[in-house]
C-alpha cells in the first residue's frame, strides 16, 4: 500500500480533480451527493499522502528514487514540455498539510454552508471548486518543474478567485475576487518573467536541473540576481506580501471555511513553498543588484516589511476575518522573512530555511482552525464585527477554548506549536541581522497583542450584539477540536533540543548540499528569553486594554494616539493609493489611448477617404456641361500633342526665317486665348455651386 | 510671286482657326454651327492643296470635299433641327445656359 | 477513421474546399415557402457539418511529416493546370500549418451557422453568401498558387460586404465599405508583389518558389525588403497590425453575431497565415541576419507588443461590450506577431497555437455578445449587471470562456501564450517583458467585463430573461470541449505544427 501510494504520487493531485469533474457533469443537481462525493474523494488523498509522508519520515531516499515521473505534454522544437512529478521532503509535508486541511474544511462546509444552500446557492459548485482548488494546490505542490508550478499557480489563483466570487450577487465579492486575480496577476507577471529568464539561460524547466546548471556556472551575476528577485515576485502576489499584499484582507468576502483552507493554511503558503523549493537558486544569487541587495536580502526585506505592517494594521481592525487576514499577511511576512535569512556562507546551518517551513507547517493548523472559529462565530452572531460580540465563552465554550488555543499558539504562548516555530525564526533572524531582529521582535508583540485582543472582545465581558448565538453541531465542532491538537503539541516536533523538523526537511535534495555538513545548532538561550518576553509584553499590554471585555480604555487611547490610530484603521491608504494609481494612470492612460485611437489613427483613415471624396466633389465641376469648354479641352489637348511631338530644329530649317516668326506669333496668340479661357473657366468652377 | 502650297495651307490654317474660335467663343448655338462650317472650309481648302500637291493628276482630294460639303449639308440640317429643339425647351440658343447635362 | 489514402488523395480536398458551395447553391435553390419551416438554415447547418467531418477525416488521415530533410509536407494535393497563359495552377494542398486552420474554419462555420438561427431576413441568400465565403476561406488556406491565393483572398471580401452590408447593425453601410476597401487597398500590395514575382521567375507556384528560384534573389536584399514588407502591410491589414486595425471594431460591432463569429473566429487567421506562410515562405532571408538593411524581426516584435499592449489597454476603456472583445482580438492577435518575431520553434508553435485557440476563444466570446444583446437588446455594459442571476448557465459558461481568454493552464491558450512568451523571449527580452504584462491588463478587463455584465446585483429591467437555449449550449460546448481538450493535451494540435514549424525553419535556415 505504501509502496503503491509513492509510485502512485499523482494520484494525490488527480483525485480531487475526478472529483471536481464528476460533481460538474453528473451530480451538479443533487448537492449532498456531491458534497459526499467530493469529501470521499479528498480523504482518500488525504490517506495516500499520509502514506506517502510516513514512507518519507521513514526512508526518504526510497521516496526519492521511487515517487518522480513525468509524462510529455507536448513538444516544441525538439524540447519536451513535461508534466513532471516528484516528491520530496518539503513536499510530503505539504501534501500532508495540504489534504488534511481540505478535508477538515470540507466537512466543516457541509454544516456551515447549510444555511446558504437554502438561499438558493449550489452547494455542487462550492464543492466542485473546492476540489478544483485542492487538485491545482496538490499539483503545484507536485511537481518538480517550472512550466507546471506556473500552472498549478495560476489554476489555484483561479479556483481561488471563483470562491471569493462564491457569493456572485453582491456587489464586493465578485470585486474582491476580481482584485485577488488581478494582485496575483502582477505578480505571476514577475514570476513568468523569472521563469522565462531560468529557462532561456539553463534551457530546462526542472527544478534541480536549473539548480544544477546555475551552480555549473550557466547563469551568474546580475541576470540570476534579476531571475531570482522576479521570481520571488510571483510569491509575493501569492503569499500576500507587500506591496502586493491587498488583496488577501479583501479575499475575506469568500465563505469563511474558503479563507481557512486557501486564505490562511495553504494557498497563500505556496509563495513560501516555492521559495523554499527553489532556495539553491536564490542562494546562489548573491549578485548584489539594487543598492547591494541580493535575491535574499529582498526577499528578508519585502518578508521584513510586510510583517511589522501587516501586524501594525491588524491591531485596529473591527471585522474579525480582517484581523485574521492581516495576522495571516503578517505570519507569512515573518516566514519570508525567515527563508531571507537562509545562508550557505561562512558555514553557517541553512537554519531560515528550515524555522521558515517549520513556522509554515505549524502555521497552517492553528490558522486554519482560528479562521474556522471565526466561522464558528460568525455563523452564531450573523456578523463579523467584534464590537459586536463579547462573551461568547459562555455560550460557546468549545469555540472559546480551540480559539483560546490557536490565540495562545500564534502569539507564541510557551510550549504551544507556534512558539517553536516562532522561536526558531527569529533564532534565525538573530543569527542573520540584528535590525530585522528588533524589526521581528516587535512584530511577534503586536502579533500576541491583536491576537488576544480579537480573543479578549469576542469571547470574554459581556455580550454586546442582538442574536442569539450558541454552539454549532459536530461537523463544525470535529475540525476545531482535530486542530487544536497539533496546535498544541505539533511544536514538539521541531524543539531546539530534539529537531525532528530539521532534520527531516534537510533532507530535500535542492538544500541538502549546504546543510550536509552543518553543526547541530541546540537552543538559543538569549532568543528564547526574547520569545519569553515578546508573549508577556504583547499578552499582558492586551490584557490590560481588554482583558474585562470592555473599550472605555481602547477607546480613549485611540483618540490619543490620534494619525497612527487612524493611518491603521485605514490598512495606511494602500488600498487608496493603488485605486488613485489605478484611476489617475491606468484607466486614464486607456481611455486617452481610446481618444487618440478614435480621434488620431482612425481619423486618419478617414481622412484619407473624404480626401479621396473630396478630390472628387472638385474635379467633377470641370465636367460643367458646357460643350463649347469640352471643345476647349480637346483641341488644347491636341496642340499640346502636336507641339510636343514637333521636331522644331528640323521645320525651322526647311522653313524661311518669316514663317517662323508668324508660327511663333500664333502659338503666343492662342496661348494667350487659352490662359484667358482658363481663367474665366476657373472663375466660373468657383462661382458655381 | 507665285502661289506655293504655303500659301494655300495658310490661308487653311486661318480659316481653321477662325472657324474654331467662333465655335470656342459664340453665344448663340447657330453662330457656332456657322463657325463649324468655316472650319470644314479650311479643312476642305487643305485637302484640295495637298490634292493637287502630291497627285497633280488625280481628283482625289477635290472628291474629299465634295463630299465634305455634301455631309456638311446634312449635319448642318441635322444640327439646325437640334438646335431649334433645345431652343424649344430652354427657350434659349445660349450655349452658356444650356449645361444641363453634367454631374 | 482511416480510409486509403490513395482514394482520399485524389480531389479530396477539392471536395471540402467546394462542398459549402454546393451546399450553398441547393439551398439557394429551395422554394421561398421552405423559409418558414427553417430549411435553408438547416441545409445550411448539414453542409457545414458534412464539411466538419470531412475536414476530421482530413486530420485523422494527416500524416506528420518524419523526414527531417524535406522542407515540405504537402499531402492531400490537387493540382491541375488553370491559366496556362500565366503559368497559374489550380494548386491545393495541406499541411501542417494549414491543417489547424482548415479544421478552425471547419468548427466556427458550424458555430457560425448555429449563431445565425434566428435569421429571417433574406436566409437563403444570407447562408449562400456564407458558404461562398467559406470555400474562400478554404481556398486561401490551402492554395499553394500564388495567383489562386489571391483570387480566392478577394473572392472572401465580397460576400463580407454583404453580410455587413445586409444583415447589420445600424451603421452597417459604413462598417461594410470600411472593411472592404481597407482590404482590397491592402491587397494591391499583395498582387503587386506577386505579380513583381511572377514576371522575375515567371511562375506562381510556391512550392517551385520555395525549392528553386528564389522571389527577387537577383535583385538584392533592398528589394526582397521592399516585396515582403509590402505582402506584410497586406497581411497585416486582415490581422489587424496597430495601426491598421480601426476597421476591425466598426466591422465588429455592425456584424451579426455570427459575422464576428467568423470575422474574428477565422478571417483575422488569414492575415497571420498569409505572414507565416507567404511572407517567411517567398522570402526566407529577408527576416534572418543576412538582411543588414533593417533588423525586421526586431520591427516586428515592436508592433506585435504595441499591438497586444495597446489592444489591451482600448478593450479597458470600452463601453461597448462587442468592442471590448474587438479590441481584445486586436491584443491576442499581437500574440501571433510576437511569436513570428521569435523566429524559434517555441516563438512560431506558439503563434501557430494562438491563431487556432483565439479563434476559438474570441468566437465563443462574440456568441456570448450575442446571447447578451438577443436578450437584452443592449451591449452598453454600464446597463447591464447582474445576469448571472437570471441565466446561471450563461453566467458559468462565460466565466470559463473568461478563464480561456486570461489564459489560465488547462486552456488551450496558456500553452500557446507561453509558447510565444518563450519563443519571444529569447530574442527579444525587453519588448517580451513588456508583453507579458499584458497577463495583467488581459485579466483586468476580461474580468472586469465579466463583473459588470453578469455579476453583483440584477437590475430590475432584466429580471425574466431566459437561459441560453440548446442550440446556443451546444455550441458552446462545442468550443469548449475543444478548448480543453487541446488545453489539457495540447500535443493533439502542436504534433501536427510541430514538424511544420520545422519546416519553416528549415526554409529561413534557422537551426532548430
Amino acid at each position: 500500500m505504501i509502496e503503491f501510494a509513492v509510485k502512485n504520487a499523482w494520484l494525490v493531485a488527480l483525485l480531487p480533480l475526478l472529483s471536481s469533474i464528476v460533481i460538474t457533469f453528473l451530480t451538479r443537481k443533487s448537492p449532498v451527493l456531491s458534497s459526499r462525493i467530493s469529501r470521499a474523494f479528498i480523504f482518500m488523498a488525504l490517506t495516500l499522502s499520509s502514506l506517502i509522508c510516513y514512507e518519507a519520515v521513514n526512508d526518504i531516499d526510497y521516496v526519492l528514487q521511487n515517487s518522480a515521473g513525468s509524462l510529455r505534454w507536448f513538444t516544441s522544437g525538439s524540447f519536451d514540455f513535461a508534466l513532471s512529478w516528484k516528491v520530496d521532503a518539503v513536499t510530503a509535508m505539504m501534501l500532508v498539510v495540504v489534504t488534511l486541511i481540505s478535508t477538515l474544511v470540507q466537512l466543516y462546509s457541509r454544516e456551515y454552508m447549510e444555511e446558504y444552500i437554502h438561499k438558493g446557492y449550489s452547494f455542487s459548485r462550492y464543492y466542485a471548486e473546492l476540489s478544483l482548488f485542492s487538485f491545482s494546490m496538490l499539483l503545484l505542490v507536485l511537481t518538480d518543474n517550472f512550466l507546471v508550478l506556473y500552472a498549478g499557480w495560476e489554476l489555484v489563483g483561479v479556483s481561488s478567485f471563483l470562491l471569493i466570487g462564491f457569493f456572485f450577487e453582491k456587489k464586493s465579492a465578485p470585486y474582491a475576487a476580481k482584485k485577488a486575480f488581478l494582485a496575483n496577476r502582477v505578480g505571476d507577471f514577475g514570476f513568468l518573467l523569472g521563469i522565462l529568464l531560468i529557462f532561456t539561460y539553463t534551457n530546462t524547466l526542472n527544478f534541480d536541473v536549473a539548480a544544477a546548471q546555475i551552480a555549473a556556472g550557466k547563469m551568474t551575476g546580475g541576470v540570476l540576481t534579476l531571475a531570482a528577485i522576479l521570481t520571488f515576485f510571483g510569491a509575493m502576489g501569492k503569499s500576500g506580501q507587500f506591496p502586493l499584499h491587498i488583496w488577501l484582507p479583501d479575499a475575506m468576502e469568500g465563505p469563511t471555511p474558503v479563507s481557512a483552507l486557501i486564505h490562511a493554511a495553504t494557498m497563500v503558503a505556496a509563495g513560501v513553498y516555492m521559495v523554499a523549493k527553489i532556495m539553491t537558486i536564490f542562494a546562489q544569487a548573491t549578485f548584489p543588484v539594487l543598492w547591494g541587495f541580493n535575491a535574499l536580502d529582498f526577499i528578508a526585506a519585502i518578508g521584513g516589511i510586510t510583517a511589522i505592517m501587516a501586524a501594525f494594521i491588524a491591531i485596529t481592525q473591527t471585522d474579525i476575518k480582517k484581523i485574521l487576514a492581516y495576522s495571516t499577511v503578517s505570519q507569512l511576512g515573518f516566514m519570508i522573512l525567515t527563508l531571507g535569512m537562509y545562508s550557505t556562507e561562512g558555514g553557517i546551518t541553512p537554519l531560515g530555511y528550515t524555522a521558515g517551513m517549520f513556522h509554515l507547517f505549524t502555521h497552517a493548523f492553528f490558522k486554519a482552525m482560528l479562521f474556522l472559529c471565526s466561522g464558528s462565530v460568525i455563523h452564531a452572531c450573523h456578523t463579523q464585527d467584534i464590537f459586536e460580540m463579547g462573551g461568547l465563552r459562555k455560550k460557546m465554550p468549545v469555540t472559546a477554548i480551540t480559539c483560546l488555543i490557536g490565540t495562545a499558539a500564534i502569539s507564541g504562548a510557551p510550549g504551544f506549536a507556534g512558539f517553536w516555530s516562532k522561536d526558531a525564526m527569529l533564532d534565525a533572524i538573530y543569527e542573520g541581522n540584528m535590525f530585522l531582529f528588533a524589526l521581528a521582535a516587535i512584530g511577534a508583540t503586536m502579533t500576541a497583542f491583536y491576537m488576544f485582543r480579537l480573543y479578549f472582545l469576542t469571547f470574554e465581558g459581556e455580550y454586546r450584539g442582538h442574536g442569539h448565538p450558541h454552539e454549532p453541531g459536530w461537523r463544525m465542532k470535529f475540525p476545531l477540536i482535530f486542530l487544536a491538537i497539533p496546535s498544541v503539541l505539533i511544536g514538539f516536533v521541531g524543539t531546539p533540543w530534539a529537531d525532528y523538523f530539521k532534520d527531516f526537511v534537510h533532507y530535500t535534495p535542492v538544500v541538502k548540499h549546504a546543510t550536509e555538513h552543518a553543526a547541530h545548532h541546540g537552543p538559543n538561550w538569549i532568543v528564547m528569553g526574547c520569545s519569553l518576553a515578546i508573549f508577556t509584553v504583547g499578552t499582558g499590554l492586551s490584557f490590560a486594554l481588554y482583558g474585562k471585555g470592555d473599550l472605555s480604555k481602547s477607546e480613549a487611547l485611540s483618540l490619543k494616539m490620534g494619525g497612527l490610530f487612524k493611518a491603521s484603521l485605514n490598512k495606511l491608504y494602500i488600498d487608496e493609493a493603488y485605486l488613485w494609481f489605478i484611476d489617475k494612470f491606468v484607466l486614464a492612460f486607456a481611455k486617452a489611448s481610446s481618444l487618440f485611437d478614435k480621434f488620431v489613427i482612425d481619423m486618419i483613415v478617414n481622412v484619407v477617404s473624404w480626401a479621396c471624396i473630396g478630390v472628387a466633389h472638385f474635379a467633377k465641376r470641370m465636367h460643367s456641361g458646357n460643350i463649347q469648354q469640352y471643345a476647349m479641352g480637346v483641341i488644347v489637348s491636341v496642340l499640346l500633342l502636336i507641339f510636343a511631338g514637333t521636331n522644331y530644329v528640323y521645320i525651322a530649317k526647311q522653313l524661311p526665317i518669316y514663317w517662323v516668326w508668324i508660327t511663333i506669333g500664333l502659338i503666343l496668340a492662342v496661348a494667350l486665348s487659352v490662359l484667358g479661357y482658363f481663367g474665366n473657366l476657373f472663375k466660373k468652377i468657383l462661382d458655381s455651386k | 510671286m507665285t502661289l506655293t502650297l504655303y500659301h494655300y495651307l495658310v490661308l487653311a490654317a486661318l480659316l481653321f482657326c477662325v472657324g474654331v474660335y467662333g465655335v470656342l467663343t459664340s453665344k448663340n448655338a447657330v453662330r457656332v454651327l456657322m463657325s463649324l462650317e468655316l472650319a470644314f472650309a479650311g479643312v476642305s481648302v487643305n485637302l484640295v492643296a495637298f490634292s493637287n500637291y502630291i497627285t497633280p493628276g488625280q481628283l482625289t482630294g477635290q472628291m474629299f470635299t465634295i463630299f465634305i460639303m455634301t455631309v456638311s449639308a446634312a449635319e448642318a440640317g441635322v444640327g439646325l433641327a437640334i438646335i431649334f429643339n433645345v431652343f424649344k425647351n430652354f427657350q434659349t440658343a445660349d450655349m452658356e445656359k444650356i449645361s444641363t447635362m453634367k454631374w | 477513421m482511416a480510409v486509403d489514402s490513395s482514394v482520399l488523395n485524389s480531389l479530396f480536398l477539392t471536395l471540402i474546399v467546394f462542398f459549402p458551395i454546393l451546399g450553398g447553391l441547393v439551398q439557394l435553390a429551395l422554394p421561398s415557402s421552405s423559409v418558414a419551416k427553417k430549411i435553408p438554415h438547416k441545409v445550411a447547418l448539414g453542409t457545414t457539418f458534412i464539411t466538419f467531418i470531412m475536414s476530421l477525416i482530413l486530420a485523422m488521415n494527416f500524416k506528420p511529416s518524419t523526414d527531417p530533410s524535406s522542407v515540405f509536407n504537402f499531402q492531400f494535393v490537387d493540382k491541375f493546370s488553370w491559366i496556362p497563359v500565366l503559368n497559374s495552377n489550380y494548386h491545393i494542398a495541406v499541411d501542417g500549418l494549414s491543417l489547424p486552420m482548415v479544421l478552425l474554419t471547419s468548427l466556427i462555420m458550424i458555430v457560425a451557422v448555429l449563431a445565425s438561427w434566428k435569421i429571417e431576413k433574406m436566409p437563403r441568400m444570407y447562408f449562400f453568401l456564407m458558404m461562398i465565403m467559406q470555400t474562400a476561406v478554404y481556398g486561401v488556406f490551402t492554395s499553394l498558387d500564388l495567383l489562386l491565393f489571391f483570387v480566392m483572398w478577394e473572392l472572401e471580401l465580397i460576400p463580407m460586404y454583404f453580410l455587413i452590408g445586409i444583415w447589420g447593425g445600424a451603421r452597417r453601410e459604413y462598417a461594410a465599405m470600411k472593411f472592404v476597401l481597407y482590404t482590397a487597398f491592402a491587397s494591391a500590395f499583395m498582387l503587386i508583389v506577386f505579380l513583381g514575382i511572377y514576371f522575375n521567375t515567371g511562375t506562381f507556384d510556391y512550392v517551385q518558389l520555395v525549392q528553386g528560384s528564389k522571389a527577387f534573389a537577383n535583385l538584392g536584399m533592398g528589394i526582397q525588403v521592399l516585396a515582403f514588407v509590402s505582402l506584410m502591410i497586406c497581411f497585416a491589414v486582415k490581422l489587424p497590425m496597430v495601426p491598421f486595425h480601426t476597421w476591425l471594431p466598426d466591422a465588429h460591432v455592425e456584424a451579426p453575431t455570427a459575422l464576428s463569429i467568423v470575422l474574428a473566429g477565422v478571417l483575422l487567421k488569414m492575415g497571420s497565415y498569409g505572414m507565416i506562410r507567404f511572407g517567411f515562405g517567398l522570402f526566407p532571408d529577408v527576416m534572418s541576419a543576412k538582411n543588414t538593411i533593417l533588423d525586421l524581426s526586431f520591427w516586428l516584435a515592436c508592433l506585435g507588443t504595441i499591438n497586444i499592449i495597446y489592444g489591451a489597454f482600448l478593450a479597458l476603456a470600452q463601453t461597448d461590450m462587442k468592442r471590448v472583445i474587438a479590441y481584445s482580438s486586436v491584443s491576442h492577435m499581437g500574440f501571433v506577431l510576437l511569436g513570428m518575431a521569435g523566429m524559434n520553434a517555441n516563438g512560431l508553435n506558439g503563434a501557430i497555437l494562438q491563431m487556432f485557440t483565439h479563434g476559438t476563444i474570441t468566437a465563443m466570446m462574440f456568441l456570448f455578445v450575442g446571447v447578451v444583446y438577443d436578450r437584452t437588446h443592449t451591449r452598453e455594459i454600464a446597463k447591464l449587471g447582474g445576469l448571472a442571476q437570471q441565466m446561471p448557465i450563461a453566467g458559468a459558461f462565460f466565466v470559463a470562456i473568461s478563464m480561456a481568454g486570461v489564459a489560465v493552464p488547462g486552456m488551450n491558450s496558456f500553452v500557446s501564450e507561453f509558447l510565444v512568451f518563450a519563443g519571444s523571449f529569447q530574442n527579444h527580452p525587453y519588448l517580451c517583458a513588456l508583453a507579458a504584462f499584458s497577463v495583467v491588463i488581459g485579466a483586468g478587463y476580461t474580468l472586469w467585463l465579466n463583473e459588470r455584465v453578469f455579476f453583483g446585483p440584477l437590475p430590475s429591467a432584466w429580471r425574466g430573461l431566459p437561459d441560453i437555449n440548446k442550440i446556443e449550449t451546444f455550441s458552446v460546448v462545442l468550443l469548449m470541449t475543444i478548448v480543453i481538450a487541446t488545453g489539457l493535451y495540447p500535443a493533439l494540435l502542436l504534433d501536427i505544427i510541430n514538424p511544420a514549424t520545422k519546416q519553416i525553419m528549415m526554409i529561413m535556415g534557422i537551426p532548430a
